[in-house]
């Protein structure tokens, strides 16, 4: 019992002084999963839109594969991407293996089925009355589109929060394809997994804080952006 | 003769294979104010949607000022506003809701005084609603902003489904007033489903009626939608707690089909008759207009009957030997050979 009280007094020590190693996974994991974010985002925002607002053949089968992905294991993405990165496989010579914007294309490529298939849900479950009503003034299609987007603007922010959540919390695209090297590529979890094996709990604890904090601020973020999308019905 | 807006003929939707609408010829003039009757799933919702083109017919023809839906220009296009039963707003304060559909059409001219008039006509207080959000209002309210959405726009087609639904008794007379006002001032021909007949009757230049999605093959002056119970061998339809007019089974009268009665059929006399025909229908209401229809010289009167209006026309000889006024307590009757019925193949 002791260790873990000392851990954790260390813990709280080692984040009001802003320990270097600490701040440098955290650095990295923000770096890593907003850089993600935003690129899942522009990709998969249009994609999701055009799932849920089209009509087109095969929209059903696209989606229930978005869907299906949105349970995608991390260490599966890890996988695929180590294998199109890594020295042997077809980007090898990028050298992405072991570095910040590896992490980011295999959190990206996590991220984005669950940016589509939400967005999809978002829009397919937009009520007809919008629907009705905003095309009753007679829009262009692009106007259609803008109009729509800025209607379910709470809904499409807590996407992305709610992706983001994922992101930043996942540990086996992390370690696999950034190697978990210090003060480069290591993040929050990848070091938690590391220092808990060493036996060093106060750093591990130190981080699980900072992760919790996050996971609870982006909840807290959710919470009010859900209440908001309600609202408006 | 005022030039036609609207023109339909033979145009049939159906979903599934269930015919929602089935309309062999209906024409709208410009500036009428058309009220659509009928009962719930008569199709009614479905022709507004089709007039303001947010719905495809199948077959048939739908004209708007000689367009159809594939020719219709964008601009035309927005010449017709549609208010939605429970309108939707956008998530926007009031003032960006009334404002949406001016952006949308890129006007920038008169946009404060536009908004203020708006509403105004819809009596809300523009300093005092203006910056308001749109979870900040209340059923009534969401409707007239809705409403002024529609009227900034100054729109030459006003089409409303069930438009006082959310409104309490104090608000629909400013409703009346901000329809009335488009229709005189900018010449907006209306076409307004609503199940609200007093109030229909009040503002309808003309009625139509519609039965499971076809228009019914005969005047609608005295159109009486609604629910008839059946007791013993007849069909009783009640028009308040003691008043009712009876049928026999064999009229064939299905729970949704409206009857109508011809205006010249109904008598109408200060006090009861002594003796009561039996196949008479005899009713006590109060007289609510009385207008003289210049050109055949004679005079109709309104009278409310529980929640029913009925119009009655008398030669001007008999209102002059009798005087009816408004508010004035009479007795109606006309014979049960005069309720017609459609036929199921209107």
């Amino acid at each position: 019992m002791d260790f873990i009280l000392s851990g954790l007094k260390e813990a709280f020590w080692l984040l009001i002084n802003l320990d270097p190693e600490t701040i440098s996974a955290i650095d990295v994991t923000l770096k890593s999963s907003t850089l993600s974010i935003i690129f899942s985002l522009i990709i998969g925002l249009p994609l999701g839109f055009c799932l849920g607002f089209f009509n087109f053949p095969g929209r059903k089968a696209l989606k229930l594969l978005s869907d299906t992905l949105l349970a995608i294991p991390t260490v599966v993405v890890g996988l695929i991407v180590y294998a199109f990165i890594s020295n042997r496989g077809p980007f090898g010579s990028y050298e992405l293996l072991y570095t910040l914007p590896g992490i980011v294309i295999g959190q990206t490529i996590l991220a984005l089925p669950i940016i589509v298939s939400l967005t999809a849900t978002a829009v397919e479950g937009m009520e007809k009355k919008l629907y009705f009503t905003l095309a009753s003034f007679g829009l262009t299609t692009t106007q259609m589109i803008q109009s729509v987007v800025w209607e379910l603007r709470h809904a499409l922010v807590a996407v992305g929060v709610a992706a983001y959540g994922r992101v930043v919390a996942e540990v086996g695209i992390a370690m696999m394809i950034g190697g978990n090297i210090k003060w480069f590529t290591r993040t929050i979890t990848t070091a938690i997994s590391l220092e808990t094996n060493k036996g060093e709990f106060a750093m591990g604890i130190a981080l699980g804080i900072v992760l919790i904090s996050i996971a609870f601020l982006l909840n807290f973020m959710l919470y009010f952006l859900k209440k908001r999308a309600r609202i408006a019905v | 003769m005022k030039p036609f807006v609207y023109e339909l003929q033979n145009l049939r939707t159906l979903y599934g294979e269930k015919p929602v609408l089935d309309i062999h010829s209906l024409k709208v003039e410009e500036g009428e104010i058309l009220g659509l009757v009928g009962a719930n799933g008569s199709g009614k919702s479905t022709l507004l949607r089709h007039l303001a083109f947010l719905e495809a017919h199948q077959s048939g023809k739908l004209h708007y000022c000689g367009f159809d839906a594939s020719s219709l220009p964008l601009a035309t296009r927005r010449d017709i506003s549609i208010l939605l039963p429970e309108p939707y707003l956008l998530k926007r304060t009031v003032r960006e809701n009334i404002l949406f559909g001016l952006k949308v059409r890129g006007e920038t001219r008169n946009i404060e005084p536009r908004i203020h008039e708006a509403l105004d006509l819809v009596g809300l207080l523009p300093k005092k609603f203006m910056h308001r959000a749109w979870h900040e209002l209340s059923s009534g309210e969401t409707q007239r902003v809705a409403l002024a959405s529609r009227l900034v726009l100054h729109p030459k087609t006003l089409l409303l489904d069930e438009p006082t639904n959310s409104l309490d008794y104090s608000g629909i007379p400013q409703f009346t007033d901000a329809i009335l006002h488009a229709n005189r001032e900018w010449g907006t021909t209306v076409i307004i489903a609503s199940h609200d007949l007093l109030w229909l009757s009040e503002i309808a230049t003309r009625k139509i009626g519609l039965h499971f999605g076809r228009l019914m093959d005969f005047s609608t002056t005295n159109l009486i939608v609604g629910k008839w119970r059946e007791e013993g061998d007849e069909r009783f339809f009640d028009f308040d707690e003691t008043q009712s007019m009876s049928l026999p089974k064999s009229y064939r009268i299905g729970e949704k089909r409206g009857v109508a009665i011809n205006p010249r059929d109904i008598s109408i006399s200060l006090h009861e008759p002594e003796l009561r025909k039996e196949d008479t229908v005899y009713l006590r209401g109060i007289i609510r207009d009385v207008l003289h229809v210049t050109k055949t010289n004679e005079i109709s009167l309104k009278v409310v009957i529980g929640n029913h209006v009925l119009e009655c026309i008398e030669s001007f000889e008999y209102f002059e030997r009798y005087h009816f006024y408004p508010s004035q307590s009479v007795t109606v009757n006309f014979a049960k050979s005069a309720i017609k019925v459609p036929s199921k193949e209107a």
